[in-house]
Formats: structure tokens, sequence, C-alpha cells
């Protein structure tokens, strides 16, 4: 079958390949150093950074996310408002990379319209404040312009899931709002958060383009790592680069199969 | 529910609607700064005049078009044949198609790399057409999660076993089944997918980068070091081209069969009743 | 005085007005059905009552307490659903536990009643299930539990049966009547299901277009309907125009003859009638059996068999067939299609439509 062959050929062979290197040493025998060598600061500061970053926007993401579908679906919000935010955020979901980088620059840059309106209008200067697009909390900021939208548009059927007649139910048998939300509409909505916490933590993790438009490779996650790695073996140490690799996989992989699995588990409930 | 809190919501709502608008009106704004003291569209002429961006960009949509018609032929006969021969494969193919959202693109081109380098059986880096060729497969391996269970959901919709049997108790051949009934049926399906593979694939950076192409996604970077205005004006380009593929796209997928922004040749069309 | 008064509401949306001056005086313990087709408006009448919709005028009073701006939480009632409505990440012990946690009733004393309501619906044992992990009925059974375990003043009942199976249906409905009169609980039930109001009720409120057109025993509505509506809606009907011709003898031509309802009439001479009787009401006569005042002949058109009973339709005049059931007695022997045969009809099972 082609595309059993295909995938095995162009996605699963090089990845194992990548996967078998990092337990090798550069002379072909089995050896643990590599996996060992991700201790090394370096490495351990990129992968540090990468999942505080990845952290840092997924939680912002899902909050404001959250904050924003709840709004447009129970707060009563018109049905066209709703609409349209969900069909932006379908496009900004996938405006991420380059392009969104350069936007950015245009609003937060040490010349952007918002960095330069602060200073004009109220007299603040966001950057002798030590703010800097280009650092933690810019990136962080930056990365939210896709995953609000992502997070609007992965927990939407999960607050839409939630029936009108539980509420009714509940208040029936005398819960208040608050006990409502506390004993049945967050436990219900919780593994669907939780997961879509999860999958944007993952959107983060690998997220490569936008950080290269906005800082160079001077700001190294782990994928810019990696990317100088591939280019030009900054580890000097190719199996350890496979290690590299093996690590990011790992974390994918993880949050990834967290967010299925409670997605599964979210949905039984909701049949 | 209705009559509580109107101001919460509202205010999120609007802060979200401020959050999205402001970096889009201030890409827009300095786009059109490039001549000093006047608003002029100067950063999009000097983009457009621009031999290389012309370039990358017809290399990123050839590279791109060509990822679209080898995925979905790898996809669509795929999608048909395990939902209707082999379920028992499904779960397979299906785990398959979803790898790639769990394997970032910097790791996938690195194993490629290594793999298909100068010292191997399959040596693809060392011409020039196998890096190009290397890369569609980078951008098919990339788009298969979407092409996949874009053309699967489409074939889900339509029944395809009880399709093709009442095809076959109708006398019609294998292929004439697949030609005349499935894919008109899920071409709605395939059209959605393919805009999505183009949106993911036009300024994707990682692979094309690592493989020395000189596509879009790099030349966008290269830009964005180089030059102050033009790259505001390509935020806001590219911005649009996303919304007018998203739209294409949904109004490719709400689009029943029968009624159609194009036609394929073999379709007649029928009379109305 | 009653336990729940409903007195002239009036429910808008819009322009559109779904509930018209509706009145009803429920007494303790009562089991009343608010029937009729969809978007009658009986659905709303019971979501006011619960105070899911405010109405637009009128008031709603719950053991002498004006309940109308209360909000559903303060009204003490208890709710059936027709999803059924179970929290998903509740056991079912803690959805039959839920109203009692939220109103702090101790922990021993809620395990007590959940206990006794699980027994009381017959699912004893099943209290560390989630709700997926349950049947339709069951799930219908907890929700039943849930709805009673705070002892609520009013149980209000929005087509609870509606998504289950026949069988399953029938058998509820009878245990929630049974757990209804051992609790003697005021119960107000929705139902679109002629069938079910009339098994269950004490009194049934024929709902059609925002309006009560009756309240009765179900033996009323059936036997004496109010108004066409309910004649049409309850039960199969045969209608028959008719021209009035003796007010006093009630003697009316028909496009099967004379007839005599043998009662007299408020109507005028010359008033145009429709007369009305419920299929099971005509009767085939047998040959050489005698003859009934009220008779005419017909021609057997079709017969379904239906177990206990046989329905016929005959053709009594050009364009006009009526309906005849019959009972399927063995050893009688029923006549066949095309069979020309005599019917009879009492004439005070005769109703008299305007």
């Amino acid at each position: 079958m082609p595309y059993l062959s295909f995938t095995f050929i162009f996605l699963i062979a090089p990845v194992s390949y990548l996967v078998i290197g990092a337990f090798q040493s550069p002379d072909g025998r089995f050896t643990f150093d590599n996996m060992a060598g991700l201790a090394n600061p370096q490495i351990a500061a990129s992968y540090w950074l990468s999942i505080r970053l990845s952290f840092a926007s997924a939680l912002i993401g899902t909050v404001t996310g959250l904050l924003l579908a709840h709004a447009l679906i129970l707060g009563g919000m018109p049905v066209w408002i709703r609409r349209a935010l969900t069909t932006f955020s379908g496009v900004a979901s996938n405006f991420a990379g380059v392009p969104l980088a350069f936007a950015f620059i245009a609003t937060l840059g040490r010349l952007g319209l918002v960095t330069v309106t602060m200073k004009d209008l109220l007299g603040i200067n966001i950057y002798g404040m030590g703010f800097s697009l280009f650092s933690f909390w810019g990136l962080a900021i930056t990365y939210l312009y896709f995953q609000m939208p992502l997070m609007l548009l992965v927990i939407t059927p999960a607050i839409e899931g939630l029936k009108k007649e539980w509420r009714e139910a509940a208040e029936s048998l005398g819960a208040s709002d608050s006990q409502y939300w506390r004993l049945v509409g967050a436990p219900v909505l919780a593994p669907s958060v939780l997961g879509c916490f999860l999958l944007l933590f993952a959107n983060a993790f690998g997220t490569l383009a936008t950080v290269i438009a906005l800082t160079g490779s001077n700001f190294s996650v782990v994928p810019i790592l990696l990317f100088q790695q591939i280019r030009g073996n900054v580890l000097y140490n190719p199996n350890l680069g496979y290690a590299l690799a093996l690590g990011m996989i790992l974390i994918m992989s993880v949050s990834n199969f967290l967010y299925l699995f409670l997605r599964q588990r979210a949905e039984r409930w909701q049949k | 529910m209705n009559r509580r809190f109107r101001i919460g919501p509202s205010l999120v709502t609007l802060a979200a609607i401020l959050y999205f608008f402001v970096p889009l009106y201030a890409a827009f704004q300095f786009s059109l700064q490039m001549k000093r003291g006047e608003l002029s569209l100067a950063a999009y002429g000097s983009v457009f005049q621009d031999g290389v961006f012309i370039n990358a960009l017809t290399f990123s949509i050839l590279a791109s078009a060509a990822a679209i018609l080898f995925g979905a032929l790898l996809v669509v006969p795929t999608a048909y044949w395990v939902r209707l021969r082999l379920p028992k494969l499904r779960p397979v193919v299906e785990f398959i198609s979803l790898l790639p959202l769990i394997i970032p693109s910097v790791v996938l081109v690195f194993g490629q790399i290594r793999m298909f380098g100068s010292s191997s059986i399959l040596p693809l880096t060392t011409s020039d057409w196998g890096t190009n060729l290397l890369l569609v497969i980078g951008y098919v391996v990339l788009s298969l999660p979407y092409m996949f269970r874009a053309v699967d959901n489409g074939m889900a919709a339509i029944d395809i076993a009880t399709l093709t049997e009442a095809a076959e108790s109708l006398g019609a051949s294998r292929a004439r089944i697949v030609f005349t009934i499935i894919f008109p049926n899920i071409r709605a399906a395939v059209v959605s997918g393919a805009f999505l593979t183009f949106s993911i694939c036009l300024g994707e950076f990682a692979i094309a980068s690592l493989l020395n192409r000189s596509a879009f996604g790099p030349y966008m970077v290269q830009l964005g070091q180089d030059r102050a205005y033009e790259p505001a004006a390509l935020a806001i380009m590219s911005f649009a081209l996303t919304w007018v593929l998203m739209g294409l796209m949904q109004a490719f997928a709400n689009m029943k069969p029968g009624q159609g922004l194009f036609r394929l040749p073999f379709q007649k069309k029928s009379p109305r009743p | 005085m009653s336990l729940l008064t409903i007195r002239s509401l009036v429910k808008s949306f819009g322009a559109n007005t779904v509930v018209k001056d509706f009145d009803l005086h429920m007494q303790d313990s009562e089991f009343i059905s608010l029937l009729g087709p969809s978007g009658c408006g009986k659905t709303t009448v019971l979501r006011i009552v619960a105070g899911f919709e405010t109405p637009s005028t009128g008031s709603v009073e719950i053991d002498g307490q004006n309940v109308t701006g209360l909000r559903p939480n303060q009204r003490k009632i208890g709710m059936m659903f027709q999803s059924y409505a179970l929290f998903p990440n509740l056991t079912v012990a803690g959805n039959v536990a839920f109203g009692l946690k939220v109103s702090g009733v101790s922990a021993s004393e809620t395990t007590r009643r959940v206990d006794e309501m699980l027994a009381m619906v017959g699912l004893s044992g099943f209290g560390a299930r989630y709700p997926y992990q349950l049947s339709g009925g069951q799930q219908q059974r907890v929700a039943l539990a849930r709805a009673i375990a705070p002892r609520p003043r009013v149980l209000l009942l929005d087509e609870p049966l509606s998504a289950l199976d026949a069988k399953i249906r029938v058998a509820l409905r009878g245990e929630i009547r049974a757990i209804q009169r051992e609790l003697g609980i005021t119960t107000l039930f929705v139902t679109h299901d002629q069938e079910e109001a009339m098994a269950m009720s004490d009194r049934v409120v024929v709902m059609n277009g925002g309006r009560a057109e009756q309240v009765g025993t179900p033996d009323e509505i059936y036997n004496r309907p109010a108004s066409r509506f309910v004649a049409q809606f309850i039960g199969a009907l045969n209608m028959l125009p008719a021209t009035l011709r003796d007010a006093a003898t009630g003697m009316v031509e028909t496009p099967i003859g004379p007839l005599s309802l043998e009662r007299s009439l408020p109507q005028s001479n010359g008033t145009a009638l429709t007369l009305a009787f419920r299929p099971e009401s005509l009767r085939l006569i047998a040959d050489g059996e005698a003859l009934p005042p009220q008779n005419f002949s017909g021609r057997l058109m079709t017969r379904e068999f239906l177990g206990a009973i046989v329905r016929f339709r005959a053709e009594v005049a050009k364009d006009l067939t009526l309906g005849i059931d019959c009972f399927n007695r063995t050893g009688e022997t029923l006549p066949q299609i095309g069979h020309e045969v005599r019917l009879g009809i009492p004439a005070q099972e005769i109703l008299v439509l305007n």
C-alpha cells in the first residue's frame, strides 16, 4: 500500500533514525551518554526556557480563550459577533509564523504603534520599563495571537456541550449559580480545558518560525537550538542533536496523547 | 442567564476584538509609511518589484501545489480503501496521519536530511531536483493530518460503503465508481484539505530553510532582517491571503454536490425538475 | 385552598403570544397533565411554574405563597426533563444527593435519603455507577429520584417519557404514578401523548394555541369534549355534517338520512351542525337482530386487524366514510370487505359540535 510505504520511508524511518541515533555513540555503539548530555547547562536551559514559555503562553491562551468562549456562548452576545470572531479565529489560528511576527513588530516593537502611542499619549515608555517584544513576555504576547483563537475553536464544542437542562435541573434542585459551576459546570469542562491547555502547550513548544522572525536566532528555545545544530552542528556532536530531537518528540507526544485521552474522556460524558 | 453579567462578557469580547485588531491596524499603518511624511503604497510596490520576491513566491506556490496533488493522490485512495475493505487498518492509518502533529517539522527535516543525505542509499539532498522533491515530500507529511481528516470526514458524511454497493449492483466498474461517484461527492472535502495544505506550506520556514530552498518563508525572514516597511506590507498581504483561503475553504466545505464554484468536465448539468 | 394556583397567565415572546389567559387550580396531591400538540404553550406554562420563564402578566402561587418573582432555586420544586439531564460528572448517588447537598442537609441524612430514593425507584445498588453506564429508562428513574429527594412541594415533569422505548414508557409511567401517589406529591405533567395523559392523570388540561380548551377528568375529556378541538384531538372521531330540523326533539337531516338525537338542542332550526361520535360507538348489526332506532347502511371498504380491536371503514354515503371499531371476540365472525352492513348508534353517544 503506497500510503504505508510513503509514510514509512519519509516519516517513520527518518524519525526512527534520529531516535536510534540518540542512543548511539558517534562510532555506533549503544549508549545513554547522549540522553545524559541533555543535562548539559546550555541544553537544559534551552528546555527550561521552552517549557516556561510554552507553559506561560498556553496558560494565558487557555484562560483568555476560555473567557472569550464563555462570553460569546453563554454571555448573551449577539450571534453575528460570535460568528465573526469564530471565523476570525479560524484565520488567526493559522496565521502563525513570519507574518505574525512582522505584525507584532509594527505593534509592540521599539517603533511599534502601541509602543509609540503609549509613550506619546500616556508618557509610558514600556521599553524603559524593561519590556521587549524580543523577550520572554513579548513572545508570550505574540503567541497569544494564535493561541487564544485556537483555544476558542477547540473549547467551543465543550462549552456548547454544557446542556441547558443541567443548569435548569441544578436550579430546580435549589443550587445557586456558583454551586452549579462548582459542582457540575467546572467538573464537566475540566478535562476539556486541561486537554486544550496541553494542545496549546504542544503548539507553542513546536513554534519556530515566529521566534526566528522576531529574535533572529538569539532566543534559544529548543527548536532554535535544534535548528542551529542542524545548520552548523553547534553542539559538536550529531548524536547529541538526535537526543535533543528525541526530547522534543517526547514532550510533544506526552502533551498530545494526554490531550487526546482527555478529549475522549470528555466526549464520553457529553453523549 | 441572559439577564445577568452582560457587562462582563461585553468587556471580554471588546478586549479580544481590540487585541485581534490592533496588530493588524498597526501593521497596515506601518506599511503605508515608507515615504516620509505621507501615506503611500510604496512598500507594497517595493515588494512586488523585487524579483527575488516573485521567484520565492512562485517557487512556494509550485511546491505547495505539488504537495496538494501528491497528498490528495496519496490520501484519497487510502481513505477510501480503508473505509471499504480494511477497517481493521483504520486505527493504524489514522495514527500515522496524526504523527506530524507530534513531530515538529524541524525534527522531521532533521531526520530526512540525515536519512537522505550524501552518504545514504537514496541521496536526495545531493541534487537540486532531489532536494525539491524532499521539500514537497516534507510538505505532504506536514499537511497529512489535515488532508487525511478532511477527506476522511468527507467520506464519513456520505456512507461510502453503501454508495459503492449501490453502484456495483447497478453494474458500474471500480474505476467508474471512484471517478463518477466517490470523487464528486468528496470533492468539497478534498478542496478544503487542499486550501489548508496551501496555507500551511506557502509560508513554511523550517523545512525550506534547512533544505536551503529559496522559498517564500526564508525570503520573508530575510526581508524582516533587511527592511523595515516591506515586512509590514507582507504581513498584511499574508493575512488577507489567509482570509481568502479560509473563506474559499468554508465555501467549499459548505457546498452541496451539484452546486459548485467550478464543475468537473464529466459532470453534466442536470435540468431542474 | 389549592396547592398550586396559576392565575391569568400570559406569556409573549415579542409579538408572539404563546400562553393566553391561563388559569389552573391544583389540589394537594393531585396529578394534572397538560396535553396538547407541539407549540400549544404547555411547556411554557410548566417552565413558568418552574421559574425558567417569567410571565408577561399573571401569577403563580405555591402553597399560598406568590412565587412569581422567585428564582427557580428558591421555589422548592422538583423537575424531570425529556433529556434526563443527569449531571454526567456525578454518580447516580451523587445526582440524587445533589439537591440535598446544596441545601445543606447533613451527610448521614443525605446518605439515608439517597438509599431510600434509589430503593423507591428500584435502583438500589446502582449508586456508584455513572449516568453513561445506565439505560435510558434507568437514567430517567435516577432523574425521578433526584427530583423527589429534596421533598419538593410540586413535581414538574417535562415530557419525561418521550425519549424512551414504548415498553419502558408504559412501565415507567405506572411507576411514576405509583410513587406520586405514595408520596402524595402534587404533580404537573406535560405531554403530547394522550394515552399517557389519560392513563396517569387525575385531571387533564387540553391546551390549544396557548389556551386551556378544557380541564376535566380523563373520562370527561374523552366522553364530553367541550370543544371541537378537544373532540378531534383526543381519540379517533367520526364527523357527520347535519342540518337541524326540529330543535325540540333533536331531529337532524344528514347525508345518511334523518336521525333523532332524542334530546332538545339550544340551536335554532336550520342551523348547520357537525355530529361527532367515536368509532367504538358504532355497532355492526347482525342479520336478524332487532334494529336500534338510529341505524343506517354502509359498505365495508377497509379492515385493519389490530389485535383486541378490528377497525373498519365503511362508506355510508357518497364521499363519506366512517370508522368502526369492533372487539375481536373469539367465536364471533366479523364481516369481510365489500359487504353491505347495517350500522347502529345510540343517540346519547352522538356529540353535537358547532
